[in-house]
């Protein structure tokens, strides 16, 4: 029962953000603007809760499993550190923006290269793991992409023959890339449409 | 957008609404038949010796906000949140919840209370289990890899997901981890087809719900997808046709 009136709520919102879309120039558009307006500065909102939130778990991280709470505490350092820098410095500060960017680049640079080896390894353990024929095109499909946008066949391309096939495989990665992308798509249409309708309702109330 | 791109999008709009509402109705007692997916089955058994060895499961919901266009792979991945949940409260260790948004953070929060009051275990609710690991890609990925210890035997990556989540998938495997991954990127997709223990690709990760609650909402949202999927590709060959005999 207490979920109905945040329903209905949600629907009429959906309903009306969809017309505004769909009629524009009526007073439902202008609707639909500060409806979505209202919304980012709810999902603003929601963040800085959420990063209360996770402060508050990795405090009590440090005192319930004092064993496994080394990265809580480098967590809670960087935050606190990053926190009072950007106040006394203000975010606008070329200092403190050059710092936090270089800190995130590094990390995420260093988390990337980590990646590259783990895919390579994961790579050439894949047979192992997947037994089946996708896993023969996926391998397939990886070393024939490899040879053609490495430019290996751009200095062999006077085999005039090569063009045409050449093409056709260059249009592949394209065309699979458009079906997936069209589910994709249509699912998340109908996502959306689900509560839309209030079949779907990822709120309590 | 052109008048033709307008026109079109009301019209799926419309079309699928009435789809939807439709086979709901028609199909309450399940007639319309719904192919099993292997990796969702594979997770099935994994899971159910997970909560009979006592373990944990972590539940990896995505970076994506609501409002962002990726926004539905996020509430599929909240769907299946609540599925799992409710199944893990048969063994003695809740889930650990994590995502890479506030808005998503608050809303598995609010869900999984939901969950917990309506199976009378509210107290196995705590504070310490829902929350946001970080609010950039690897930063997420980052704040979610030192969860996955022994504790944990499952994983399910569903969400909206870059290449990134390739290192919660191989932190999972280095503990013995079985993970299923789901996402609607295609990097996503390629990463995780190497990496993950089970996978989904494209627009499987839609037929999710379906598979793991049935109820008729569910089996009509799939059924729907379907009917549009081949309306897609009967547009695409009459185009392709009418274009080959010079009419388009």
């Amino acid at each position: 029962m207490k979920s109905i009136p945040v329903t209905i709520l949600a629907i009429l919102s959906g309903i009306v953000v969809l017309a505004g879309f769909f009629f524009p120039g009526t007073m439902l558009s202008v609707f639909r603007i500060y409806a979505l307006e209202l919304a980012i500065i709810l999902a603003a909102f929601a963040s800085l809760i959420a990063i209360a939130n996770l402060i508050i778990v990795h405090w009590n991280k440090i005192f319930s499993e004092p064993r496994q709470s080394f990265y809580s505490a480098i967590l809670l350092a960087g935050f606190l550190c990053i926190f009072f820098a950007g106040i006394i410095f203000t975010p606008a500060n070329t200092f403190f923006s050059k710092f936090s960017a270089t800190v995130i680049f590094t990390v995420e640079s260093s988390l990337l290269a980590l990646l590259c080896l783990s895919l390579a390894v994961a790579c050439f353990k894949l047979f192992q793991k997947r037994k089946s024929g996708l896993a023969v095109v996926f391998g397939i499909s990886t070393i024939i992409f490899l040879l053609t946008f490495s430019g290996f066949f751009s200095t062999a391309i006077q085999f005039s023959w090569l063009k045409p096939f050449l093409a056709i495989i260059n249009s592949l990665p394209l065309a699979g890339a458009r079906g997936i992308l069209l589910g994709i798509s249509i699912g998340a249409i109908v996502t959306g449409l689900r509560v839309l309708i209030g079949a779907d309702r990822p709120y309590s109330g | 957008m052109d008048n033709f791109q307008f026109n079109l999008a009301f019209f799926i709009i419309i079309f699928s609404i009435i789809a939807l509402v439709l086979f709901s109705v028609l199909d309450r007692k399940k007639f319309l038949r719904i192919r099993p997916l292997k990796a969702l089955v594979e997770f099935k058994k994994v899971f159910g010796f997970s909560i009979e060895q006592g373990k944990r499961m972590h539940i990896s919901l995505g970076w994506s906000k609501i409002e962002e266009a990726p926004g539905a792979a996020s509430l599929i991945a909240l769907d299946s949140m609540t599925t799992y949940s409710q199944q893990s409260l048969l063994g003695d260790k809740t889930p650990i919840i994590t995502s890479g948004s506030g808005d998503l953070t608050l809303l598995s929060q609010d869900i999984i209370k939901k969950s917990y009051r309506m199976n009378n275990a509210i107290d196995k609710y705590s504070i310490n289990r829902a929350y946001l690991t970080g609010i950039s890609p690897y930063s997420y990925v980052a704040g979610g890899m030192p969860i996955l210890t022994k504790d944990i035997a499952t994983q399910s990556v569903i969400g909206h997901y870059g290449p990134e989540a390739g290192l919660l998938v191989e932190s999972a495997l280095r503990e013995n981890i079985f993970s299923l991954a789901a996402t609607d990127s295609l990097a996503g997709q390629a990463t995780m087809f190497a990496l993950a223990d089970e996978v989904l690709i494209g627009e499987e990760l839609y037929a999710i719900p379906p598979l793991i609650d049935e109820k008729s909402v569910n089996n009509a949202s799939l059924h729907t997808q379907d009917l549009l999927r081949y309306l897609a590709i009967f547009a695409l060959i009459l185009s392709a046709l009418l274009k080959l005999v010079g009419i388009v």
